[in-house]
């Protein structure tokens, strides 16, 4: 009876020591909105994976809290008169498992990425450097890729051709280091979570498949003074309902949505300060299949797109969005200043009156309607914008037929130019208008209307020779011709919607929806 | 014995029959492992089906699903790549798929990274280990035979093996408590309504019982939701929070935690689940054991123990208890079917961490391996507990078994 008693204390102090030990801990939990695929910085392509490598590894340059770009593993660099070659210099700093970050490791993964073996579905990002896209396509050789570590310290990398935005992109996952050491004795196996080494704030301590994922603070990060947060519970939860749930009930401190429709009301509502929506880096968008007729007529693509009533989409279907008139979202910022068409400035019924016109010209009225197919991936959201928009354009004199499929036939249809009209969507990889105007040009996979204009694609070219203001006035003038002619129809621009806790500090929104756990904190 | 065997062939020609099908279904269906929201460019695909040996012929990639690959010649650049093996310095301490431990024995040797069940088999036999390394092939896939259902496709570096030792355990959580809750509610309910035959009381059960059974999982899900999350979460606030004081709020918990949500914790994350799949099992339950109690309550030991005026309790336990529950056991095959693909349901409706949960992802992602590794542990367990199942029956009731001779 004794015993009894006796062990039953030790139980009850062991669980009270337990209990406080986790209140001293700084514990942030978030809505991760999926499983991540990997841990492993250039196997992954969601933002789901990315927020996960972005606390474990640390690049050349990286984000401030306000996503503005800062050195990270770089100290500083230097860039040739001709902007192609830059200079790095690397500040000291050592891997989790205390071995010295060096040039190498960085030459390394630039070119591990690259390696046609590794297999990696974002390895395009890196293009930009010279000799890559060959390497990568299976034509180069390794060494044909400039980047060279000069020393421990110092990384050069040529570029194929000028390119503004490079620094821009070395904070995204694919421009992150790997470590040398374990790569090339551990082979894929090296970012298991028993085996990764990391040079960031965070490193996994713990992985649930389907539950959650355990960033523990990396105490040898060369930062590690300032970081505050102990734990980071990432849990990988799709629906947004289910995130909610979780947030009323405190299980959640960040969440990474809110439910579609017409919730966001009640939620301003119901948490006021807490519901944070920010523009962000992309663009909802109808596709025209420019190889086929009729789309491949500037006039009939315009009239289409000028007579979706794009205020009534953002408010009465999918609230919460911004109407949509440019390609480049204008959140974009860095002195790019977005272009619409001319007709953005009309009135909806003007615009209405104006495409009729264009529609009737060619031929097409309400008793000799044009036959069109809108394709979409299957989605409630997608499905009440089409069938909005399939309203609208009855009224010009256009019937629309609506076709879903699931999400990857539906971008393979894309892809082959198998489809009339299709649903589309850009979240830029780094902010620059670059990324989203050469989705019109020659050159990009995801030109999915192979729109093809010889004074765009003339502009877009020079541009990657030009710097500074008069890059940004090419750019422009190519966005113009662009939306002059319809290649594509903006719908909306893409806005982060969260909820963040009023205790969470150091959570700033910006408009890459990045946010480092290292500058984040929690007050009790 | 030799039904066993035999029944365990069985087994064997079903489960392949079951992933051929799989297999070239999902070969059949529109789009890829890799399409998505933003699609690889072509070289890029080029790459990826390379890594995942897709550009090899159909019956060579359902080959080599089943029984590996041996392993390709280390390149002159000297690069693991995507091998099951690596080089590694004398005597380092490596870390291996499952997590077991090995040491390398001499310079730049090419250590094998054991599969599934050579690891299994070097833990219990003892020396298997080193006769492996010594005269095992080097694999670089290991094949369902070895016990390796493959990397998923849609999660670059996620083993298909990970996702069934995280996934089946949260899914058996939920289906174990579910079926506890069926039985032991169940078959008392069963018997007393067979003992009050047509009398209110057996209307009574058989009426709650259908109800769980008549409505489907994925309309009792939002159901109980509604009303517990929604409806009366007020009341329970009022019962747990304030009255009881059996739940203490976190600092900024609004509601109680009735909806799991992704995690698989505390007592109250259990009971809307329970509640949906146990209920969808009730009505069956009750019906079965009813039947079985009806039809030993019209035996004459038990009319003889109702004469000699035992009550009521002692006759249920002692006299109709086994006869009685046959029934029901023969419907626990069933009943596994019926729970797993319920899991499947509840697994969404609650964002639960389960295997369902990944076969349902599997199969909108076009997971190919995912898919496959899903369905062969789904179907193994389904058809393992049938098994069982039959093996327990044969053992308590002589008169199925098999041969010898028919009667």
């Amino acid at each position: 009876m004794k015993n009894m008693f006796l062990k039953s204390m030790l139980v009850a102090s062991t669980m009270l020591v337990a209990v406080t030990a986790a209140n001293a801990q700084s514990v942030l939990n978030v809505g991760n909105g999926g499983e991540p695929g990997s841990l492993d910085p250039h196997q992954i392509s969601g933002t789901w994976e990315s927020s996960i490598a972005r606390d474990q590894f640390l690049g050349l340059y990286t984000e401030a809290a306000d996503g503005s770009i800062i050195p990270g593993a770089a100290e500083s660099h230097t860039v040739s008169d001709d902007g192609l070659v830059y200079t790095f210099t690397l500040r000291d700093h050592n891997w989790s498992d205390g071995t010295a970050v060096t040039a190498g490791d960085f030459e390394f993964a630039f070119k591990r990425i690259l390696d046609p073996a590794t297999a990696a579905s974002y390895a395009y990002l890196m293009y930009t450097i010279a000799g890559a896209e060959g390497f990568n396509g299976g034509e180069g050789s390794m060494d044909d890729v400039q980047v060279r570590a000069v020393d421990d310290k110092t990384l050069e990398v040529t570029l194929a051709s000028a390119a503004p935005y490079f620094i821009s992109q070395l904070t995204h996952n694919t421009a992150y280091p790997v470590p040398k050491h374990m790569v090339e004795a551990m082979g894929d196996e090296w970012s298991r979570p028993e085996n990764i080494v990391v040079n960031g704030a965070f490193k996994v301590s713990d992985w649930t498949i389907g539950e959650k994922l355990t960033l523990s603070k990396n105490d040898g990060f060369y930062d590690a003074a300032n970081v505050s947060l102990d734990e980071v519970n990432l849990f990988p939860i799709e629906e947004a309902t289910a995130e909610l749930n979780l947030y009323r009930e405190g299980a959640l401190d960040v969440t990474s949505s809110i439910p579609p429709g017409d919730i966001i009301g009640e939620l301003t509502d119901e948490f006021g300060d807490e519901l944070v929506v920010t523009a962000y880096g992309g663009t909802y968008y109808y596709a025209f299949n420019a190889t086929q007729a009729p789309m491949d007529d500037p006039m009939i693509r315009s009239a289409l797109s000028m007579s979706i009533d794009r205020d009534f989409l953002t408010t009465a279907v999918s609230p919460g969005n911004v109407p949509a008139y440019t390609f480049v979202p204008p959140s974009l910022g860095g002195g790019y200043t977005a272009q619409a068409a001319d007709w953005a400035g009309m009135s909806y019924e003007a615009r209405v009156e104006m495409a009729k016109g264009v529609l009737a010209d060619a031929g097409y009225s309400a008793d000799n309607p044009l036959p069109v197919v809108i394709n979409y991936n299957t989605s409630e959201g997608h499905k009440a914008i089409a069938i909005a928009i399939s309203d609208m354009w009855s009224d010009i004199g256009v019937s629309v037929e609506l076709f879903n499929q699931d999400v990857g036939t539906h971008y393979d249809g894309l892809q082959a130019q198998d489809f009339q009209i299709g649903r589309a969507g850009w979240i830029w990889d780094y902010p620059d208008a670059e990324n989203l105007l050469a989705l019109m040009g020659p050159n990009s996979p995801y030109n999915y209307g192979k729109y093809d204009n010889a004074e765009f694609n003339a502009l877009l070219d020079a541009s990657y020779q030009q710097a500074g203001d008069e890059r940004l006035a090419t750019m422009e003038a190519a966005e113009k011709i662009a939306m002059e002619e319809a290649a594509l129809a903006p719908i909306y621009y893409y806005n982060s919607k969260h909820l963040v806790a009023s205790y969470v500090d150091g959570w700033v929104a910006n408009g890459d929806d990045r946010h480092p756990s290292r500058w984040i904190s929690v007050s009790e | 014995m030799s039904y066993a065997l035999q029944r365990f062939g069985q087994m064997l020609v079903i489960v392949i029959i079951a992933l051929l099908a799989v297999f070239s279904t999902q070969r059949l269906a529109p789009g890829g492992p890799f399409d998505g929201e933003r699609p690889p460019p072509p070289k890029i695909l080029e790459n990826l089906r390379a890594y995942y040996d897709m550009d090899l012929s159909m019956p060579a990639q359902f080959y080599t699903y089943l029984f590996g690959m041996a392993g390709r010649e280390i390149g002159d650049n000297g690069k693991p790549g995507k091998a099951h093996w690596f080089v590694v310095p004398s005597n380092a301490e490596i870390t291996t798929l499952g997590g077991t431990n090995d040491r390398s024995t001499a310079e730049g040797v090419f250590v094998r990274q054991f599969c599934p069940w050579d690891q299994w088999l070097g833990q219990v036999i003892p020396g298997a280990r080193e006769q492996l390394r010594e005269q095992g092939t080097v694999f670089r896939k290991c094949g369902v035979v070895r016990g390796d259902f493959g990397l998923s496709m849609a999660r670059r570096s996620i083993y298909v093996n990970d996702y069934v030792r995280d996934g089946l355990p949260a899914t058996l959580k939920y289906a174990i408590p579910s079926l506890l809750f069926a039985l032991l509610l169940g078959v008392p309910m069963g018997f007393y309504a067979a003992y009050r035959q047509n009398k209110p009381a057996d209307f009574f059960m058989i009426t709650i019982g259908m109800f769980g059974t008549v409505v489907p999982n994925l309309v009792m899900a939002p159901l109980l939701i509604f009303l517990f999350a929604v409806q009366l979460d007020s009341v329970f606030h009022w019962l747990f929070v304030e009255t009881l004081e059996w739940v203490e709020l976190g600092r900024r918990q609004r509601t109680l935690n009735w909806i799991p949500s992704g995690k698989t914790g505390g007592v109250m994350h259990y009971v809307l689940p329970t509640l949906v799949l146990g209920t969808g099992l009730l009505g069956r339950i009750v019906r079965l054991s009813r039947a079985g109690a009806l039809e030993a309550l019209r035996s004459n030991y038990v009319r003889t123990a109702r004469a000699k005026g035992l009550p009521a309790h002692v006759i249920l336990l002692r006299h109709v208890f086994k006869p009685a529950i046959l029934p029901v056991l023969t419907y626990m095959g069933p009943v596994t079917a019926f729970i797993l693909t319920g899991s499947l349901v509840i697994e969404r409706a609650f964002s639960l961490p389960g295997l369902g949960r990944q076969f349902i992802a599997a199969a909108t992602d076009r997971d190919y391996t995912l898919l496959m590794g899903t369905t062969v542990i789904l179907l193994l367990a389904i058809i393992l507990l049938n098994f069982i199942v039959d093996l327990l029956y044969t053992w308590l009731d002589p008169r199925i078994r098999r041969g010898g001779g028919r009667s």
